[in-house]
């Protein structure tokens, strides 16, 4: 954790995980467009001139960080990485008990290293997201209510040789929030809890029909695109008292054009749904100056769509004539229960009176697949389920360069392991190194 | 003092004793890099360019400004450049709140173009050129606390002819002629440290290429030290040297 500042609580929905494979792939609800920069930034300038704070109608809020790291992995060949995310946003003050929010964001995500059966280590993501929310308080400030839009155009890249527009994964999503805070205070200490729905279009351009491409070459269906659009529908509810935390969610991905596939390897009319439920739990504990915020997160999700896995040629024929062929149905593949514990130790201290500090993490993830076997390095099935594991162990030093602004330097050892050795399109089992440095500025 | 040590010692340990078998096939890098460069030399160039470009506003009083880039552009490939900027409205000045506005614009070219192509045995012609022009908008937040955004134009012109075709890292090679040119949003803060002491931190986004970059520097009257840090370029790290004088 970089400090303790945090940016303004706007709703941005959390990414249900994106997994690769065929035919049902999924990315992504969040949010955004270029020219809102351009409003953003020219409403921010005039705005945030030199006036006093304490009468300011607007309040400016900035925050730019940028990192690049160095990846050097014991498969394949090391590479660089950055990411860099730049948010601007505006607090409009209308009268005592009503604002209107509104942040742009830019986020790149450049290549690293990633969880098994999400992505690739090179693949990049860039995406211009804006969010409007209103905030009206009620009852002597003991509830917000916060509805808000959302606005995202997201690029992929899954390699230096794509280009920014034509990626398989780019997606566009339009959203609305239905948020509602109540604060309360329980023995001296104030807390917050809040439910929130959230509502999501994503729409996938460029995001073809595989099977289709792959089983009849000659058709056009790769020009007709958008095979994974869906809506996404997300229920939340979490808590903030004392130092505890905790959240408990449920989210919906109703696919409108992905059809399951069967058993004989072709469309059942079906469509695709997945159901995710999420909850997690933390706590922040001070020692001295040192801050310890162990938490613990799991996720079930469900999916009703098919792994259809090929050898080599595949099509529905070989599936029904030669069920013993090289091709193999496994019915819900994309199911999984996962599992993840976060241990950060980190120093917070006054900036003026450390210009230095430092700080651990250790996060293991684990996924377990409910229907889904293993593979040998040869594609073929083996006996249980899939186990993927990542550990990721931080140290890190940040300077603080002023008062508004840190850099961070940081060493990441990554161990993946899993049961899983089919690794043609993406490591499972290795050791990483990387080696980062990361600019910061906030106010 | 002692925990900085204590840290160190640590992460050293760590990274020794990290357990990873480290493959790294320089061979292998080098053709990849190459073959990036090759891909489009230009959209290469223009990261130097950004190197050597103006991008940050004028000091509060001062009316013009004159910059050069000395690493990595003069030193060591000699990339003559000269920069500038023009303030066309100080803060304030037309109206309270009305933001700094700076014109911003800059050309370089390879000094030793000509002299290249004539002591080189393999090289018929080459020439490298780019030019940048934009506006700066500026305004404070607190009195050592200035944000700043705009839009540039950057342009960058390559070409190159061999005598012989020539295989660098398994990519043929017989000439090249490109051009790159790209809109660039512009957004950063400047915060002056101490007396004639600043420190900025800036991302640039190509509106057309739709590849971002960021840059931190400090700088005082005369010079400016920095890093540039291109995620999806071919060099991603980029220490930067300018020199500067404003009037």
């Amino acid at each position: 954790m970089l400090n303790s500042r945090k940016p303004p609580e706007f709703f941005i929905s959390r990414k249900p995980v994106k997994r690769r494979g065929f035919p049902g792939r999924c990315p992504v609800p969040q949010l955004s467009n270029l020219f809102c920069f351009a409003v953003v930034a020219a409403l921010a300038i005039p705005a945030c001139a030199a006036v006093p704070e304490d009468v300011r109608a607007i309040t400016p809020y900035f925050d730019m960080s940028m990192a690049e790291g160095f990846y050097q992995p014991s498969q394949g060949n090391a590479f660089t990485g950055g990411e860099i995310n730049a948010q601007a946003g505006l607090t409009g003050k209308i009268n005592d008990s009503d604002s209107l929010l509104g942040l742009y964001n830019l986020l790149y995500n450049g290549p690293a290293f990633r969880q098994q059966d999400t992505q690739i280590t090179q693949y990049r993501e860039m995406s211009h997201n804006l969010n409007v929310e209103y905030r009206h308080t009620l009852l002597d400030e003991h509830w917000t209510f916060r509805p808000g839009i959302s606005l995202t155009k997201a690029y992929t890249r899954e390699d230096v040789t794509d280009t920014w527009g034509g990626g398989l994964y780019n997606y566009n999503s339009t959203g609305i929030q239905l948020a509602m805070d109540y604060h309360f205070g329980w023995f001296d200490d104030a807390g917050t809890i809040t439910g929130q729905y959230t509502y999501h279009e994503l729409r996938f351009p460029n995001y073809s029909d595989l099977r289709t491409e792959f089983q009849n070459p000659g058709t056009d269906a790769e020009l007709a695109g958008g095979i994974g659009d869906q809506d996404v529908h997300r229920f939340e509810i979490k808590a903030d008292w004392k130092r505890y935390f905790g959240g408990l969610s449920y989210s919906l991905m109703d696919y409108t054009g992905q059809q399951v596939v069967g058993s004989n390897g072709d469309y059942t009319g079906d469509l695709q749904r997945d159901h995710s439920i999420n909850f997690d739990i933390g706590l922040r504990e001070k020692f001295g100056l040192w801050v310890f915020a162990p938490g613990v997160a799991a996720s079930l999700y469900r999916s009703n769509q098919t792994f259809l896995r090929c050898k080599t040629a595949c099509s529905a024929a070989d599936a029904t004539t030669n069920p013993d062929s090289d091709v193999t149905l496994i019915a819900d593949a994309y199911s999984y229960n996962q599992y993840e514990l976060d241990l950060p130790l980190y120093i917070n201290a006054p900036r003026d009176a450390m210009p230095w500090t430092t700080g651990f993490d250790a996060k293991l993830t684990q996924r377990v697949y409910t229907d889904r076997p293993p593979r040998d390095a040869n594609d073929n099935y083996l006996s249980g389920s899939q186990h993927d594991t990542m550990i990721n162990l931080t140290a890190h030093a940040i300077h603080h360069i002023n008062d508004i602004a840190d850099v961070k330097f940081a060493y990441t050892l990554t161990v993946a392991a899993s049961n899983n050795h089919f690794e043609s399109y993406m490591p499972y089992n290795y050791t990483g190194h990387k080696v980062s440095i990361a600019y910061d500025i906030s106010f | 003092m002692k925990k900085n040590s204590v840290f160190l010692a640590l992460l050293l340990t760590t990274l020794l004793a990290g357990g990873a078998r480290a493959d790294f096939n320089f061979d292998d890098k080098m053709q990849e890099l190459m073959t990036d460069v090759m891909s489009n030399p230009s959209a290469f160039l223009s990261e130097f360019q950004q190197d050597m470009e103006a991008t940050t506003p004028l000091a509060p009083g001062k009316t013009v400004a004159l910059q050069t880039g000395l690493f990595p552009t003069t030193i060591p490939f000699t990339f003559t450049n000269i920069s500038g900027k023009y303030m066309l409205h100080p803060e304030g000045n037309w109206s309270p709140g009305m933001p700094q506005i700076d014109l911003i614009g800059g050309y370089w070219g390879m000094a030793w173009s000509g002299l290249l192509a004539n002591q080189n045995r393999y090289i018929n012609d080459v020439s490298l050129s780019g030019y940048y022009a934009g506006l700066l908008a500026t305004s404070s937040i607190s009195p050592r606390l200035r944000v700043f955004g705009g839009l540039k134009r950057s342009r960058v012109h390559s070409s190159m002819t061999l005598q012989q075709p020539i295989t660098v890292y398994n990519v043929p090679v017989n000439n090249f002629d490109s051009t790159f040119m790209d809109d660039f949003v512009i957004a950063g803060v400047e915060q002056e440290i101490t007396l004639d002491k600043w420190w900025s931190m800036q991302v640039d986004y190509g509106t057309g290429s739709k590849n971002p970059a960021a840059k931190v520097s400090w700088y005082g009257k005369n010079f400016e030290v920095g890093l540039n840090i291109y995620p999806e370029g071919v060099i991603t790290f980029q220490p930067v040297w300018n020199f500067h004088v404003e009037f």
